[in-house]
């Protein structure tokens, strides 16, 4: 049966028994325009959802929802939700995606979880600035939905990962408490406990409003690719370019009809652009590799990370990689080769990223993860270990926590996870 | 002094605990010996100088010292102090200087200098694994031998070691193009609360279910765990450097100059460094050298030195009403500039230093040539050790770093000098510059007529600076880390986060000894009058 929503815009009169206390409390400090409920009662319905639209709003609704059961959502959802038990209340969080300030002297954005990064680089995109750039399937997805399961948004040697050290935000407790880190481009205030909201799904608290960094459009942008002989020489490749000091605005080594392939964009300032190509070209004299048609790559570019627009475009998740694996160097372009469809985007320390646009067999990605690749599947983790049994203790111990705002412990119990509402 | 009995209160156990820390350790491996505990029962927090003027020599004592040499050996003394409730504080080189490896509660103080192997350089992989307990000189000695570099080079790089670094969230000299540690640790192997080795999942990890564990561990200053080991991601030595110095007709300018070599393209200065006026002053003609070295510090303890009893006095009195001072400082107008630029090809160095005196020419500043950032080359790693004997002398001084974005920054050195400015010398300097941002690093001198009084007066400045670096919108601290000196600014500043802190300690550190009193559950900086 297809959800259909009814916003609550009759509150129960002075005098009268509600219907639903929480729900009064609700319609009473939101608004009632802001609580709906389902058009036809669903026993194993939520109970109602609201819609929040700044930090305020969201930590008043918290400290409401306390010993309830809360969905975060960005999109209002026309049916039953993954997990879903009944009487859970669903909060809304799409109307909270303001570009709320562009400090253009330093290059940083203050945005409100909510948003969808294709709106917020279409934003950008209108004052000359950029993010860099993200691949087709992130661009539907929230800010709060991406750092709630850590994802790989912009492995980009150039512009680096997306998310990986926010410049401060605000975050909305459990408990309706709001935590602030003012933005500043590095810390020393103890550990830096936002790592504590990245993978935790959302159980830790909802990142309400988050400062990044961004970046002037490019003057110049150029394609170059190797056609390289296999994995190993193309893992080897990586290497030696990033050792060169290149920092491509994307690149990939992926099988392509011409074979096996490294395709770089190369981004910024046009002598730079030159310097860089030229040291490319002598690397492929140097590995005997032919140089691949940029206007290939191009199209692939154009294809890959579309030029930002307004409009969501609702198929376009679709195009996730069904696996990912952050990898060991060593082993690196044996696990790339032992699959098909294996596509290579990051090399660096702390081992390479792949993805899979069909994923391995599970034998496969569970060995992998025992050798000590970090496996993940649509967003979950494959074998996820010591670290994930502490996570676990660390989430529960937050769960448990007393909290003088709360008398029957936390409210935010469910975790965005793979097959969650967004 | 308070060197009595285990302020941790063992009981009977007591000597059943120092077996068991002799049997997991060796007899040589620990001590209880009254000189050694005092000698452990400070960092270089310079507030426990003050405490040093009324005789208080040994103010947070450690019941015993506990030497391990493996990992293995940590973890049986942290299940032993788990299981007997006795807390454990780490220790590198205690050259911090914020009080985070202070004992405020007694008991093991665990020095990891004697865990200082090189475990493996992969110049092939880009990285290097290396002990807690290695001297952070001796590192890099170590990688320069195989045409290597860390890029990690803090003012304290002879006295602290790589464990220290990672607990404090540590910054070098050359953070601008090297970043921080944080920036250049790829993973951690840690002993957690409940006595595991562990190895921390490589940054940058994807997926929900695992929490970001590096950085967990990195700053938190040994609360979560003990770091044991580190990977780190390492550079080849470049062969080229040059550098500049130059002079910029106001702060402003030279803040902007700083802004706009930050943001363009290509590779960003290794070092990039500017002196506020009064700073500038200092600086002479030099620009951070010969001069620089003594700089204020030896400027005013020269003076408090000197034969003058009559100068002294005066020099003393100005110190306790820095009013006018500060105020003739703030006349001044002209500004120190250095950047240094390096790379693997000189082209490349070159068009750095061709780029940055564009634009501190187009700022209208005058650009004077490399002399200035060799001088402040040659000395870069000449730290304050005297800074003990103007705290003898009936001073005291101290510095602080702050940071924020470029747009907040002039409001925040503003607010800051002027929150300092009735209770010292207030002088800084910007460094550790970023595409989107800077930290500035105060220099305070001050006084009192008694030791109660400096007391008094650096506890209220200190609170003063950070309340005023909050309400401005900055990070009360860069690269110095919390200890007790910032544990109250801390909690007052992200509260609610300490629920998060609370509960990651519980899954951490189940018996809860490590290194208690720090960060969330700091005292305060007046600990010394509550514990």
């Amino acid at each position: 049966m297809k959800w259909r929503w009814t916003e609550q815009t009759r509150r129960t009169p002075w005098g009268a028994p509600p219907a639903d206390a929480l729900i009064d409390n609700l319609q009473r400090a939101l608004g009632a325009g802001n609580v709906a409920t389902l058009r036809q009662p669903d026993p194993d319905g939520p109970r109602c959802l609201i819609h929040v639209n700044t930090t305020t709003v969201l930590s008043k609704a918290m400290a409401l929802l306390h010993g309830v059961r809360v969905v975060p959502v960005v999109d209002v959802p026309q049916g039953p939700l993954p997990n879903q038990q009944p009487g859970d209340v669903l909060v809304h969080l799409g109307r909270m995606n303001a570009l709320l300030h562009v400090d253009e002297v330093s290059q940083v954005i203050h945005v409100q979880g909510g948003s969808r990064w294709r709106r917020i680089a279409y934003l950008l995109q209108r004052q000359g600035l950029t993010l860099g750039p993200l691949p087709r399937w992130v661009m539907d997805r929230a800010v709060v939905e991406s750092l709630a399961t850590e994802d790989a948004l912009r492995p980009s040697p150039r512009y680096g990962q997306l998310l990986r050290a926010p410049l401060g935000g605000a975050a909305v407790l459990p408990s309706g408490a709001v935590t602030r880190l003012p933005p500043s481009p590095r810390r020393a205030t103890g550990p830096d406990l936002w790592g504590a909201l990245r993978g935790a799904g959302d159980r830790a608290g909802l990142v309400s409003e988050i400062y990044l960094q961004v970046w002037p459009i490019p003057a110049q942008r150029r394609f170059i690719g190797l056609n390289v002989e296999g994995w190993p020489q193309g893992v080897a490749a990586m290497a030696r370019i990033a050792r060169a000091g290149i920092r491509p605005a994307w690149w990939r080594l992926a099988e392509t009809e011409a074979g096996l392939a490294l395709w770089m964009c190369l981004e910024g300032d046009p002598d730079l652009i030159a310097g860089a190509s030229g040291q490319i070209r002598a690397l492929a004299h140097d590995l005997r590799c032919s140089l691949s048609d940029p206007e290939i790559i191009e199209a692939y570019d154009q294809a890959t990370h579309p030029t930002p627009s307004p409009d969501p475009r609702p198929g376009d998740h679709h195009l996730a990689p069904a696996a990912k694996a952050l990898c060991p160097l060593d082993q690196l372009a044996e696990i790339a080769a032992a699959a098909p469809e294996a596509e290579l985007w990051s090399w660096g320390p702390e081992g390479g990223l792949i993805f899979w646009w069909t994923a391995p067999p599970m034998t496969d990605l569970r060995r992998w993860a025992e050798d000590g690749a970090r496996v993940v599947i649509g967003d979950q983790i494959v074998a996820p270990g010591p670290w994930g049994a502490l996570t676990e203790a660390a989430l529960a111990a937050l769960a448990e926590l007393p909290d003088p705002d709360l008398p029957e412990g936390d409210a935010l119990e469910r975790p965005l996870r793979a097959g969650s509402p967004f | 002094m308070t060197t009595g009995g285990p302020s941790a209160s063992p009981g009977a156990d007591w000597a059943s605990f120092l077996e068991g820390l002799a049997a997991a350790v060796g007899p040589e491996g620990i001590s209880t010996d009254e000189p050694e505990r005092t000698a452990y029962a400070r960092d270089l927090w310079p507030r426990t100088l003050i405490g040093l003027q009324r005789g208080d020599v040994a103010p947070a004592p450690p019941d015993v010292i506990v030497w391990p040499r493996t990992p293995a050996q940590v973890a049986a003394v942290i299940r032993l102090c788990g299981a007997h409730g006795v807390p454990v504080v780490p220790y590198g080189a205690g050259s911090g200087v914020c009080g985070a490896a202070m004992a405020v509660s007694g008991g093991v103080m665990l020095d990891l200098k004697r865990m200082r192997r090189l475990r493996q350089v992969a110049p092939e992989r880009g990285v290097v694994e290396a002990e807690a307990g290695i001297i952070g000189q001796h590192l890099e000695d170590a990688l320069q031998a195989t045409g290597l570099t860390l890029g990690h080079f803090p003012s304290s790089i002879w006295c602290s070691t790589l464990g220290g670094w990672l607990a404090t969230r540590s910054g070098g000299q050359c953070s601008s193009r090297y970043g921080k540690i944080e920036d250049m640790c790829v993973s951690l192997e840690v002993v957690t609360g409940d006595g595991e080795i562990r190895t921390t999942p490589p940054a940058g990890a994807p997926g929900s279910g695992v929490l970001d564990f590096n950085r967990l561990f990195i700053g938190s200053e040994g609360a979560f765990g003990v770091i044991t080991a580190a990977t780190l991601r390492v550079s080849p030595i470049l062969a080229h450097r040059q550098g500049l110095g130059a002079s910029l007709p106001t702060l402003e300018a030279g803040i902007k100059a700083m802004r706009r070599i930050m943001q363009r393209d290509g590779e960003p200065p290794s070092v990039l460094r500017l002196y506020d006026p009064f700073d500038s002053l200092f600086a002479g003609h030099d620009g951070g050298g010969e001069s620089r070295r003594s700089g204020p510090l030896g400027a005013v303890r020269q003076a408090l030195l000197g034969p003058s009893a009559a100068r002294d006095a005066a020099l003393r009195l100005a110190l306790q009403r820095p009013g006018p001072i500060n105020t003739l400082g703030g006349l001044a107008r002209r500004c120190r500039l250095i950047a240094i630029y390096e790379g693997d090809r000189f082209e490349a160095v070159e068009r750095g230093v061709e780029g940055a005196s564009r634009i501190i020419t187009e700022g209208g500043g005058e650009v004077e040539g490399p002399g200035p950032a060799e001088a402040w080359l040659a000395h870069r790693h000449d730290t304050g050790f005297k800074q003990s004997e103007l705290y003898a002398a009936g001073a005291f001084v101290d510095t602080l770093e702050v940071a924020t974005t470029w747009a907040g920054l002039r409001p925040l050195y503003a607010a800051v000098r002027k929150a300092l400015s009735p209770y010292g010398l207030v002088m800084a300097h910007f460094s550790h510059a970023y595409r989107e941002g800077c930290s500035i690093y105060f220099t305070f001198i001050g006084s009192g007529e008694d030791a109660e009084a400096r007391g008094a007066r650096y506890d209220e400045a200190w609170a003063e600076a950070l309340a005023a670096t909050a309400a401005a919108g900055g990070c009360i601290a860069h690269h110095h880390g919390v200890g007790l000196a910032r544990g109250v600014a801390l909690q007052a500043t992200q509260g609610p986060a300490e629920r998060w802190f609370a509960a990651l300690k519980r899954a951490l550190d189940p018996h809860g000894v490590l290194n208690p009193g720090k960060l969330f559950d700091a005292p305060g900086p007046r600990w010394e009058e509550t514990r």
